[in-house]
């Protein structure tokens, strides 16, 4: 999943030349509000989670990692 | 020659409508704040090299035999540049907007340099640029360019959108933008356009808050409506403020919000040229019934950016813009003006983040403060537009002179800086901004 978050922020989202880990600071490489939506967009479709605006917090989205953790909780 | 992007033509359409109304051309205004004094030899340096390194800057936009717009570069001529002596900012980016030298039909500048102390150890380095051949992310780009040696010509222009095809298949990809559209005259649009008023001088008023007052706003925004949703949030803020001036004027009726918001094409700054502009306009609609308190409106606000991007509206919009390239300037509004029965929109606004995000010195000095001054046609006769530097929000408010009255305009800012700020218990008046001054 995480590798799979990590294509869609490098190639459909922040269009970032270089890695994205499951540790990266999305924030550092770009992840802005217009991003953001598009991320939980993008995570709602291929996931099928619904993300609610009270999830939208720096925490959930600070790295590949953290979205995950997000997705699984809310795939549970 | 140089193709017009598809955004360069919308653009193109606003100031012919602007020209023919009386508006004059549509300019921006960019201010950067910076340490120390004015250098008369650094800037003309800059002046010279940055003629000499871009021919769009000494450019012509016309249309050709087919319709299409294209740019047509000049020589190397050196661009305007004026020392001004100490004084307030305001009056003097009020005169540059309305005596320009730039106009982009005819060759010469399009770009002009001015320089005004504004207090011993800080002086303002203002861009004046036309809005045809920038948009905020090229300024940010010429910002880190004024600072390069290197005076080698550069390419630095070019089309970013995706939309191709023929024009069947643009029709098809444009067609539910076009039903989007369609739905607006469900309700009536209405903006700050006085209809039967002739439209008169670029009128502006800049907000700028403290640091301290900025991580206030921010907590504010974490609190109400949670901390990422920035673009929403201060749509929001914009719409409410708008909104409530037009049920000042029209007491008693509802009040939709046409927001017009321009979104960046290219998300990685480092992959769009510095000239020409990449952005798509998205057209989010809140109905009377979407506004509530500015937590709910900032949701609700959400969801339709959630929605138009789910409905893929943004290439539906792009391949619009693409259909439209050809079509003459003094028709390409007709159609939106039609169905809104002479609006536009409701207001322009924009939130373009970081101010210069790449730059922290500009010829050897600190770079302070920056912001950025657009002027606004009418319809709809108001900005609002947002950015930060150095931890300072900035808003600056938009209008032509007669689309708000004294009153309307109180009304606006009390609305917006109440939230912004919140209202403290007691209903005692939000804290000032830092500093505020009206052209």
């Amino acid at each position: 999943m995480e590798t799979e978050l990590a294509q869609i922020l490098r190639e459909e989202i922040l269009d970032h030349d270089g890695n994205i880990g499951a540790d990266t600071d999305l924030f550092e490489i770009g992840l802005d509000s217009m991003a953001i939506m598009q991320l939980q967009l993008a995570v709602e479709e291929r996931f099928s989670v619904t993300i609610d605006p009270a999830d939208l917090s720096r925490e959930n989205f600070q790295t590949p990692e953290a979205i995950t953790r997000l997705i699984k909780s809310k795939q549970a | 020659m140089i193709p017009a992007t598809t955004s360069d033509a919308f653009l193109l359409a606003l100031e012919s409508h602007m020209r023919r109304s009386g508006q004059g051309a549509h300019l921006s205004a960019t201010v950067i704040e910076l340490s120390g004094e004015p250098d008369a030899g650094t800037l003309e340096a800059t002046a010279a090299r940055l003629a000499r390194r871009h021919p769009l800057l000494n450019a012509r936009l016309r249309r050709g035999v087919d319709f299409i717009a294209r740019w047509h570069p000049g020589g190397p001529d050196p661009l305007p540049i004026e020392i001004h002596p100490a004084g307030p900012l305001e009056p003097l980016l009020a005169r540059l907007l309305e005596n320009p030298r730039i106009d982009i039909r005819a060759p010469g500048p399009n770009l002009e340099l001015h320089a005004r102390p504004l207090a011993p150890g800080r002086w303002a380095l203002v861009l004046l640029w036309p809005h045809s051949l920038f948009d905020a992310i090229g300024i940010d780009k010429l910002i880190a360019d004024l600072d390069e040696a290197d005076d080698s010509p550069r390419q630095d222009w070019g089309e970013t959108t995706k939309a191709t095809g023929s024009h069947g298949d643009l029709w098809k990809a444009a067609k539910p933008m076009v039903e989007e559209m369609r739905s607006f005259p469900t309700w009536r649009i209405r903006s700050l356009h006085r209809h039967r008023h002739p439209a008169r001088s670029p009128r502006f008023e800049i907000l700028r808050f403290s640091p301290e007052e900025t991580a206030s706003i921010r907590q504010r925004m974490a609190s109400t409506a949670g901390e990422l949703l920035m673009l929403p949030y201060f749509a929001a803020i914009a719409a409410r403020a708008t909104r409530a001036v037009i049920g000042l004027r029209h007491a008693g009726d509802e009040i939709p919000v046409l927001l017009s918001l321009p979104v960046q094409r290219t998300a990685n700054p480092a992959r769009r040229p510095l000239f020409q502009n990449h952005m798509v306009a998205w057209s989010l609609m809140l109905a009377p019934g979407d506004f509530g308190g500015l937590g709910d409106t900032t949701r609700t606000l959400h969801r339709k950016y959630l929605d138009f991007l789910r409905r893929k509206l943004p290439t539906a919009m792009e391949a619009l813009m693409k259909l439209m390239e050809r079509c003459p300037s003094r028709f390409y509004l007709k159609p939106a003006s039609h169905y809104l029965k002479g609006e536009i929109c409701t207001l322009f606004h924009s939130h373009t983040g970081q101010f210069a995000a790449a730059s922290t010195t500009l010829f050897g000095q600190s770079i302070l403060d920056g912001f950025h001054v657009p002027s606004v046609s009418d319809p709809p006769g108001l900005g609002i537009f947002f950015s930060e530097r150095s931890d300072r929000l900035s808003c600056t408010l938009s209008w032509r002179e007669g689309t708000l009255s004294a009153e309307e305009l109180q009304l606006l800012k009390t609305t917006l800086l109440a939230d912004l700020q919140g209202e403290p218990a007691g209903g005692a008046p939000v804290m000032k901004p830092a500093s505020s001054a009206t052209s």
